[in-house]
C-alpha cells in the first residue's frame, strides 16, 4: 500500500479537545495495544516489534527488537526501563508536542516495553524546562494508575508496573545514555565509561534499557495494528513514520509526521517554502553535527544518514531552514557556544576545545579575527576529533568544519568585518523590529 | 572464571612483544615494554577513568583489515594479538597527544614561575616533551578563579591550575573514604570545591602528592623551595609502627618536606598526614645541641668530657638493683640494642623497660612469645576473610593498616569486626561490625568471639590490650586452638625493635629469656662479657615504685613523656628522687628532673633500622648531616668508656653487626612462663567507666611545630550513649567534665547512638583544659559531672 | 581582561531572606526520597523542592539535602551547580529564560535578549533589585517551530517579538494574569519548581493540545484526507474478560 505523504500515527489525536486525557486517547484507540500485548508472550511481542522494523529514534538506531533481545540475553533479567524524554538535543522539538498532546502514547508504550523486557519499574525523564509537558505526563500517569493500567496488578494480570516521572534540571548531555542514568542516580549528568553497558549494568548496577520517547510512543500502534502494518511505511532501512520538525525562515514552521524516507523538499513544501521574498541559503538536517546543506540537497531523504545504512544522525528528523539574510558564521558561533555551555567538562578535548573555539568564532563573528584563524580552527578541530570521552565533541567538530567547508569565505571575512555588517540581525528576524520592516508571518502570539 | 581467562596475554607494542597478566591495561603493559605513554588522570593505584585523553595510542586487533583506531590506553585492556603503536612509532599518535596537551594548556595559567609543582610537574614535563618546541596558539581569555583557597589547614587549592584529572576525587572514594572534594559547575568552568566544614580526614596530603599539577599544595611547604634546591633521601617514617617508606627532602640542611615512598609491599605511594607533616618537632628552639649538667639546681651547657664524667660519677658504684634504663619506644634497632647491652653489660642490671605507656606483666609474657613468632604481614590482611580489631583503632593508631583493610573490604569482601565501646568513624569506613564492649569487659566479650574466628581470621591487637586483663591470655590460647593469626600493633615505631633488642626486664636480645641460663651464657660468650645479671628486673611501674622507696638510685632515659603513663605522678616523683641521665633530642618534662642531659640525633639525622609490625626491617637513612649530635649508640658507648667498660661498638653499623651476629632463640611456647591474668584496674570511686585511646593527631610532642597539621585534628568530644547522657542529664553539645584523682578533662558532649552504656570516652592526650593530666586507665571509674564555661 | 567566576558586581541584589525550609518541607523531601529504589536518586527533585520553598538552592537547602541523603554538602553542590536550572542566588518572582540557540537567535532572539536586558537593567544571571524578575540565557528550549521563544517560569512564551516581550514584562510587573498558549496561567518561579519536584498542581488541563505550529502536519493531513489506519480500531479482547478497565 502506498503511504500518503503525511501519516499521522503518533500525531493522530493532536488538536482534539483534551487530547491528552485518557478518555480522549481511548477514543482514538488508545490502550488497545497494551491489551493485545498481554495476550502474547514477551517473545512473541518482541517478534511483532521486529516485524515492524522499528528502529530506536536516536543516533544509534538499533532495531528496537534487537536491543530488547540483547537486554534479555544478559541473563539476569532487565530491571529498569528509562524513557528519555529529555529532548535536549539542540534543534529537536518533537517530543515536547507529543508529551503535551498525547502523553498516553508514551505511557502505553512504556507498559508494552516493560512487559516485553520483564521490567517492573519505569522512569520517564523529562526536561525540567518543559514544565507543562511535565504536568501533562504527571496527570497521564495518575490517570493510568486510577484506570488500573499501572500498579501492583497492572491490567489485572500478575505483573507490577510502576512509572515514576522524573523532571530534570537543565543539561543536554543527559541525552547520552550513561549521563542520563547518572542524573537519575542523583549525580552530575556526566557520561561514564562503557563497558559496562547499561543493558548489563545500568541503574543501580542492574540491567537497564534506555529508550527514546518517540520509539516508545510508536509501540501502541505497532502492537495494536500489527508489525506488518507498520512496516509498510518508510523504507527498507528505516521503517515506520517519524515526526519531522521544520523550523526557521519558512512560512509555516511545525511538526509533520511522515514516513521515514520523506525528502527535504516535500517537507519544505508542507511548511510553505521559504518566507516570502527570500531564498533558501542553507539548511540543517540532523542536529548540529551534520554538514550544512544547500538547495542541491533538497531531494535528500530523511532521517539524514539512514538512506544507505540504518544509522542516522541524532535529531536527523529536525530541519532548520535559513535564508539569505543569515550569516553562517553567526549561526556557527551560536552553535559552538551552545556546545560549550552543554559540555559536561569531564574530558579535556571537549571542555577546553569548546572554550577555545567559542572564543575564536566570537572573534571572527565580531570582526576581530586574526589572520589564519580559520586554519587554526580547522586544525584544532582535527586535534579534537575522535579524542573525546563521548560523541559531543565530534558533534561540534562536525558542525564547525562542515560550516567552514561550505562557506569558508564568510568566516575569513571575520578577519576584517563583523558578521552583522554583511548580514544585519534585523533582516533575519521574523518580527518587525521597527515600523519600517515588514513583518513575517509567524503564527499567533504565544500568550494572552 | 575459566582457565583461559587467567592465561597471560601477549601483545605487540611498537613492534615489541610483551606478555602480561589478563586485565592489564595497555598503558601499564607499555611501561613494561619500556614505553612511557604520557598521562595525567591515569595512576597505577587508582581505577582508570579516561578523562584527560592524553594517553592516546593506535590500536589494531592484529588482523590488518580494520584501520588503526586512536584510543586512550588507560581504559583499554590488553587482548591477545593486539597491536599498539605509541608516540614512538606513530606520527599520528604523537600529533594527537600534542593536540590534547595544547588543549589542556588552554585554560591552565602560566603559574610555573611561582608554582610549587614546577620542576616536578607532570604537566610541565610532558608539555616540554610533547610540544617539540612549539608554542601554544591560544591567544584568548582564560577562565580564572580567586586563588588560593583553603581546603583544610594543611592544603591550599588554586582552582584554575586544576586539569580535572579526578585523581583527588578518586582517592577519596577509592582509598581513604573521606569525601573532601567534588566538582562544581559544568564545562570549562568546572572546578574543584571542598566539602565545607570538613577536617578532611587523615590522608589529605596524598591528594597533594597525587595532583599532577600545582592545584593542590601543602601550606607547610608552599613557596619554601624549588625542587632543584632539594636533596632527597628515602627513609622510613617514625610516626607509627607501620613502616611506611618516605622520602625526606632537605634544603640547606633543613628537612623541609616529606613525601610518600612507593614501596608496594608497604604503603605503596600513600602516607598519612601525621607522617607527612609531623616532622618538625626537632626543628624548634628547644632543640638540644650541647650536653647539660645540673649545677646548683640549674642546667648549664658543658663540654662532652665534663658531662660524661659527671654521668659516670653518678652511676659508678651502684649495684644492678639500684639502676634502671627506660629507652622509650621511638628508637631504631641499633639504638635500642645499645641500651639493652649497656644495661646488662655496663650497669649489670635487668631493670630495663621500654614501654613508656600503660603496660602489664601479662603483656610482657605475651610479648615473650611474640618476639620470635611467625609474623603477620600486609599480604595476610588482603587474604583474610575476617579481621578482628581488639583494643586497636587502625585509622588512629596505624593508618596504613587502615588503608590496606579498606582496600580489602572494597575489593575482597573482607569482614571487619571491632571490639570497642562504639564504632569509630574509621571503623565505619571499614563497614565494621561492632561488638560493643565496655573497657574492662573484654574478657567476657572474647569468650563470645572464640566461636567467630578461624584459620582465615587475623586478629589485630593493639597496645591498649595491656589494660584489658585477660586479653593476651585469650589470644595466646586462641591462636593455638583455632589457627587464627594474631598481630600485635603498638603505636610507636621503635617498639618492635626494642622488643627484638630485649629491652624488657625478663627478655634479652634475640628473644632470649633472662631466666634461661643457656641463653644467658650464649649471650655472655657472644658479647665477650665477664658477667650478666641473672635475675629478671623491674618493669617500668616497679622502677617508679622502687625510686619512691629509695631502692632505685639512678635512671637512664631515652625518649620518655611522663604524660603517656597512667601513673605519671609516680614517675615524676621517681625522676625527682633519682640521679637521672637523659638522652634526648629536645628539652622535655624529663629535662626538668635530669642531672645530666646528652643531646642525641633526631631520626632524620641518623641511619639505622626500624622494625615494623610485620617484623620487616625498614631502613632509616640520614637526610641531614649534623656534627654536633650523635645517635644514642655513640653516646652510650662514650658513657660506657667513661665508666671503664666497653659497650662493644661505637657506630650504628657496628651495633647492627653485633646484633645480627647473635641470632634468635626460639622456645616451644609450652615451655614459656604461663601468662597470668592480673587485674589492672584499680577500684577508685566514680560514676562512669572511662574509655580512651590516642587519636592520630593530638598533643603528642612529635607533632610540635606542625601547627597546620594540628589544626586538622578531629574536634574533642566526650562520647557517651543516649542512655548514659540521659542518666547524667546531658544533651548533645553540653559541657561535661571528667575527674580522676586531682585531674580534670573538660569538653563537649557528643551522643553516640550505638555506644555501650555506662561508659564515657574522651581522646587521650588531648587536653581541652587541665588541672593535672587525666591519666586514668581504660576501664577504671571516673567522675562525670557538668562542666562550666570557665 | 579575565573572565572571572566570582560574583559579579552590576545590579544590586535583593537582600537574601532566611531559608523557609521547615519540618513540613523536610517531610516532603523524605517523601521524594521514598519514590526511588535508592534515595540519592531523589536529589534533583529535592533540589526542585528547595527551589519552590526558598526560590534558589540555599545553603540550608544544601545542608538539609546532604544530611537526609547521608552525603556531603560538596556532593550536593556538585549536582546543584551542574544543572543550569538550579540557581545559587535567589531568582525573581518570575524567571525569564531567553533561548539563545542559533535558530531562535537568528529569528530575532538576539534582539529580544538585548531589549530585555535594557528594559530590566540586569544581565545574564542577575535579579532585579525589587526581586520581580531574574534573567537567564538558556540553551535550545525545544520549541523551534515557535521561534523566537522566551520561557517564563519554565512555561513557553511562543513566537516572541520585542513588542510581545515588552507587553509580557509590563503585564507581569503590573500583577496581571498571563496565560501562555501552550501552558497554564503563570504562577511564578517557586510554584513551577514544586510541580517539577513531583507535586502536581491542577493546571495540566490548561492550554492548547499542542500549539498551532505543532499541529500543522495533522491539519494538512486532515485537509487532504490522509489517514493511516487500515481498519477501525477495536480492542481485540473485551475488557470484561480481563476484568480490569473501570
Amino acid at each position: 500500500m502506498n503511504a500518503t505523504p503525511l501519516t499521522p500515527i503518533l500525531s493522530a489525536s493532536w488538536g482534539a479537545p483534551y487530547s491528552w486525557r485518557l478518555e480522549t486517547y481511548r477514543g482514538f484507540g488508545g490502550y488497545t495495544g497494551v491489551l493485545r500485548a498481554l495476550q502474547l508472550t514477551p517473545d512473541q511481542l518482541i517478534g511483532v516489534v521486529q516485524t515492524s522494523g522499528l528502529r530506536d529514534r536516536d543516533g544509534a538506531r538499533f532495531l528496537t527488537s534487537d536491543k530488547w533481545s540483547a537486554a534479555l540475553d544478559s541473563g539476569t533479567g532487565v530491571k529498569y526501563l528509562v524513557i528519555d524524554c529529555a529532548e535536549s538535543e539542540p534543534n529537536a522539538c518533537k517530543d515536547v508536542p507529543l508529551l503535551l498532546a498525547s502523553p498516553h502514547l508514551v505511557i502505553e508504550g512504556a507498559i508494552i516495553a516493560a512487559y516485553a523486557i520483564g521490567a517492573h519499574q519505569v522512569f520517564i525523564c523529562i526536561r525540567g524546562e518543559a514544565l507543562h509537558a511535565v504536568r501533562r505526563v504527571q496527570q497521564g500517569v495518575a490517570e493510568a494508575y486510577r484506570a488500573g493500567y499501572l500498579g501492583e496488578r497492572a491490567l489485572g494480570v500478575n505483573y507490577r508496573i510502576d512509572i515514576t516521572v522524573h523532571a530534570g534540571a537543565g543539561s543536554y548531555i543527559r541525552g547520552e545514555e550513561t549521563a542520563l542514568l547518572n542524573s537519575l542516580l542523583g549525580r552530575a549528568g556526566r557520561p561514564s565509561s562503557q563497558p559496562p553497558y547499561p543493558v548489563s549494568s545500568g541503574l543501580y548496577g542492574e540491567p537497564t534499557v534506555v529508550s527514546n520517547c518517540e520509539t516508545i510512543a510508536a509501540l501502541p500502534a505497532i502492537v495494536s495494528q500489527g508489525g506488518e502494518w507498520y512496516a509498510q511505511f518508510g523504507t527498507a532501512n528505516s521503517r515506520g513514520t517519524t515526526v519531522y520538525s521544520v523550523s526557521g525562515h519558512v512560512q509555516f514552521p511545525g511538526q509533520f509526521e511522515a514516513p521515514c524516507g520523506t525528502t527535504v523538499r516535500a517537507l519544505l513544501e508542507f511548511a510553505g517554502g521559504i518566507r516570502e521574498g527570500h531564498k533558501l541559503k542553507f539548511f540543517t538536517a540532523g542536529g548540529l553535527s551534520t554538514p550544512l546543506f544547500t538547495e542541491e540537497q533538497l531531494d535528500m531523504p530523511l532521517p539524514y544518514g539512514s538512506a544507505t545504512t540504518a544509522k542516522a544522525v541524532p535529531g536527523g528528523n529536525a530541519l532548520q531552514f535559513f535564508d539569505e539574510t543569515t550569516s553562517v558564521l553567526r549561526v556557527t558561533r551560536r552553535w559552538m557556544e551552545c556546545y560549550a555551555a552543554e559540555s559536561c567538562g569531564k574530558c579535556s578535548p571537549c571542555r577546553e576545545g569548546s572554550w577555545w573555539l567559542s572564543q575564536l568564532l566570537s572573534g571572527l563573528a565580531e570582526g576581530r579575527g586574526q589572520e589564519g584563524d580559520v586554519e587554526r580552527i580547522l586544525d584544532i578541530c582535527d586535534g579534537i576529533s575522535g579524542r573525546a570521552f563521548c560523541p559531543l565533541a565530534d558533534g561540534f567538530v562536525g558542525c564547525v568544519t562542515g560550516a567552514i567547508r561550505q562557506f569558508r569565505s564568510e568566516f575569513e571575512v571575520g578577519y576584517r568585518r563583523a558578521a552583522n555588517e554583511l548580514f544585519p540581525e534585523e533582516q533575519s528576524a521574523v518580527f518587525a523590529w521597527n515600523e519600517s520592516v515588514p513583518t513575517a508571518k509567524s503564527g499567533n502570539g504565544g500568550f494572552r | 572464571m575459566s582457565a583461559a581467562s587467567t592465561a597471560p596475554v601477549t601483545l605487540t607494542i611498537d613492534g615489541n612483544s610483551v606478555t602480561v597478566p589478563p586485565g592489564t591495561t595497555v598503558i601499564r603493559a607499555a611501561e613494561q615494554a619500556g614505553v612511557f605513554i604520557p598521562r595525567f588522570c591515569d595512576h597505577p593505584l587508582l581505577e582508570p577513568v579516561g578523562v584527560c585523553r592524553q594517553c592516546m595510542v593506535e590500536v589494531s586487533d592484529g588482523t590488518d583489515t580494520k584501520p588503526l583506531q586512536l584510543q586512550p590506553s588507560c581504559t583499554l585492556q590488553v587482548a591477545e594479538g593486539m597491536r599498539v603503536a605509541t608516540q614512538i612509532t606513530s606520527q599520528r599518535v604523537a600529533a594527537a597527544q600534542a593536540a590534547v596537551l595544547e588543549l589542556l594548556l588552554v585554560n591552565h595559567p602560566l603559574d610555573c614561575p611561582e608554582c610549587d609543582k614546577g620542576g616536578e610537574c607532570p604537566l610541565q614535563n610532558q608539555a616540554m616533551q610533547l610540544s617539540r618546541g612549539q608554542q601554544s596558539r591560544f591567544a584568548g581569555v582564560k577562565r580564572t578563579f580567586e586563588k588560593p583557597i583553603s581546603v583544610t589547614p594543611t592544603i591550599l587549592l588554586d582552582r584554575e591550575r586544576c586539569i580535572l584529572c579526578e585523581r583527588c576525587t578518586r582517592f577519596a572514594a577509592e582509598i581513604s573514604g573521606d569525601t573532601l572534594f567534588a566538582f562544581s559547575g559544568r564545562g570549562a568552568r568546572t572546578h574543584l570545591i571542598a566539602n565545607p566544614a570538613a577536617g578532611g580526614g587523615y590522608f589529605t596530603g596524598n591528594t597533594v602528592q597525587l595532583c599532577p599539577v600545582g592545584a593542590l599544595t601543602s601550606t607547610d611547604y608552599r613557596f619554601h623551595a624549588r625542587t632543584f634546591e632539594l636533596v632527597s633521601t628515602e627513609s622510613t617514617c617514625d610516626g607509627c609502627a607501620a613502616g611506611c617508606q618516605i622520602r625526606n627532602d632537605v634544603k640547606n640542611g633543613t628537612l623541609l618536606r616529606r613525601l610518600a615512598g612507593n614501596d608496594s609491599t608497604h604503603n605503596a605511594g600513600w602516607l598519612c598526614d601525621r607522617g607527612r607533616y609531623g616532622f618538625h618537632s626537632a626543628q624548634g628552639a628547644d632543640r638540644l645541641r650541647t650536653p647539660l649538667l645540673r649545677q646548683n639546681g640549674e642546667l648549664v651547657a658543658v663540654s662532652w668530657p665534663t658531662a660524661l664524667d659527671a654521668a659516670a660519677k653518678g652511676l659508678r658504684g651502684l649495684a644492678g638493683s639500684q639502676v634502671a634504663v627506660i629507652p622509650g619506644g621511638r628508637l631504631t634497632l641499633e639504638n635500642a640494642y645499645a641500651y639493652s647491652r649497656f644495661a646488662r653489660m655496663v650497669l649489670q642490671t635487668n631493670n630495663i623497660d621500654y614501654r613508656t605507656r600503660a603496660s602489664s606483666d601479662e603483656e610482657a609474657r605475651f610479648l615473650m612469645r611474640k618476639v620470635t613468632a611467625q609474623p603477620v604481614g600486609y599480604g595476610d590482611l588482603e587474604q583474610a576473610r575476617k579481621v578482628v580489631l581488639l583494643c586497636f583503632e587502625p585509622e588512629e593508631e596505624s593508618p596504613m593498616v587502615f588503608l590496606r583493610l579498606r582496600r580489602a573490604v572494597r575489593h575482597h569482601g573482607l569482614q571487619v569486626v571491632a571490639v570497642a565501646p562504639f564504632l569509630s568513624a574509621g571503623n565505619r569506613k571499614l563497614a565494621a561490625q561492632l561488638l560493643a564492649c565496655s573497657p574492662g569487659n573484654e574478657a567476657q566479650m572474647l569468650a563470645m568471639l572464640s566461636g567467630m574466628i578461624g584459620k582465615d581470621t587475623v586478629v589485630l591487637v593493639g597496645e591498649r590490650a595491656a589494660s584489658a586483663a585477660g586479653t593476651y591470655k585469650w589470644l595466646a590460647d586462641t591462636v593455638a586452638a583455632t589457627g587464627a593469626k594474631v598481630a600485635w600493633l603498638p603505636r610507636r615505631p621503635g617498639e618492635l625493635a626494642a622488643l627484638a633488642a630485649g629491652c624488657l626486664p625478663s627478655l634479652l636480645p634475640g628473644g632470649r629469656l633472662v631466666a634461661d641460663t643457656a641463653a644467658r651464657t650464649n649471650l655472655l660468650t657472644a658479647w665477650d662479657a665477664t658477667s650478666l645479671p641473672t635475675q629478671p628486673g623491674y618493669s617500668l611501674n616497679d622502677i617508679a615504685v622502687a625510686a619512691a622507696t629509695g631502692e632505685m638510685r639512678a635512671i637512664i632515659t631515652g625518649a620518655l613523656d611522663p604524660r603517656d603513663l597512667p601513673n605519671s605522678e609516680l614517675v615524676n616523683s621517681a625522676l625527682d628522687a633519682t640521679f637521672v641521665v637523659s638522652l634526648e633530642v629536645r628539652r622535655s618534662a624529663v629535662t626538668e628532673y635530669a642531672d645530666v642531659v646528652f643531646p642525641v640525633a633526631a631520626i632524620e639525622e641518623q641511619s639505622g633500622n626500624f622494625i615494623d609490625w610485620t617484623y620487616a626491617r625498614r631502613p632509616v637513612v640520614a637526610a641531614v648531616q649534623r656534627n654536633d649530635v650523635m645517635p644514642d649508640v655513640r653516646v652510650l658507648a662514650a658513657l660506657a668508656e667513661a665508666l671503664g667498660a666497653d659497650l662493644g661498638f661505637q657506630t650504628t653499623a657496628a651495633a647492627l653487626e653485633s646484633y645480627d651476629s647473635l641470632g634468635y632463640w626460639r622456645y616451644d611456647p609450652a615451655t614459656l612462663p604461663a601468662i597470668e591474668v592480673v587485674p589492672t584496674i584499680s577500684q577508685v570511686p566514680g560514676n562512669v567507666i572511662f574509655a580512651t585511646w590516642r587519636q592520630l593527631l593530638d598533643d603528642a610532642r612529635l607533632l610540635d611545630g606542625a601547627a597546620a597539621l594540628r589544626a586538622t585534628a578531629a574536634p574533642l568530644t566526650a562520647k557517651m550513649s543516649p542512655v548514659t547522657a540521659a542518666t547524667h542529664g546531658f544533651s548533645d553539645g553540653a559541657i561535661a567534665q571528667l575527674g580522676a584523682g586531682g585531674a580534670r578533662w573538660r569538653g563537649v558532649v557528643q551522643i553516640v547512638p550505638d555506644m555501650v552504656d555506662g561508659v564515657v570516652w574522651v581522646p587521650a592526650l588531648s587536653e581541652v583544659t587541665t588541672h593535672g593530666h587525666l591519666s586514668a586507665l581504660p576501664g577504671e571509674r571516673v567522675i562525670l559531672a557538668e562542666g562550666d564555661m570557665r | 581582561m579575565t573572565i572571572s567566576d566570582t560574583a559579579r558586581g552590576g545590579a544590586a541584589m535583593p537582600p537574601i531572606a532566611a531559608s523557609q525550609i521547615d519540618e513540613h518541607s523536610i517531610a516532603e523531601l523524605r517523601e521524594l526520597m521514598s519514590r526511588y529504589p535508592e534515595a540519592r536518586s531523589a536529589l534533583i527533585p529535592m533540589l526542585h523542592l528547595v527551589h519552590s520553598v526558598d526560590g534558589y538552592v540555599s545553603d540550608t537547602g544544601v545542608q538539609v539535602c546532604a544530611e537526609l541523603l547521608g552525603i556531603t554538602s560538596a556532593e550536593v553542590l556538585e549536582v546543584a551547580t551542574f544543572y543550569t536550572m538550579f540557581k545559587r542566588r535567589p531568582a525573581g518572582k518570575h524567571h525569564i529564560a531567553v533561548c539563545r540557540s542559533a535558530l531562535c537567535a537568528v529569528l530575532g532572539g538576539d534582539i529580544i535578549w538585548d531589549e530585555i536586558q535594557k528594559k530590566l537593567a540586569i544581565a545574564d544571571g542577575e535579579t532585579t533589585p525589587n526581586g520581580m524578575f531574574s534573567l537567564e540565557g538558556m540553551q535550545c528550549a525545544a520549541a523551534c517551530d515557535f521561534a523566537p521563544v522566551v520561557s517564563v517560569d519554565w512555561e513557553f512564551m511562543d513566537n516572541m517579538s520585542v513588542q510581545q516581550v515588552t507587553m509580557l514584562l509590563d503585564m507581569l510587573d503590573a500583577g496581571q494574569q498571563v496565560y501562555p498558549t501552550r501552558g497554564a496561567m503563570l504562577t511564578g518561579f517557586r510554584a513551577a519548581h514544586r510541580v517539577l519536584a513531583g507535586f502536581p498542581d491542577e493546571f495540566a488541563d490548561a492550554g492548547a493540545s499542542a500549539g498551532e505550529a505543532s499541529m500543522r502536519g495533522v491539519r494538512t493531513a486532515a485537509i487532504n484526507g490522509w489517514t493511516t489506519s487500515a481498519a477501525p480500531l477495536q480492542p481485540s479482547v473485551g475488557s470484561q474478560q480481563l476484568g480490569v478497565l473501570r
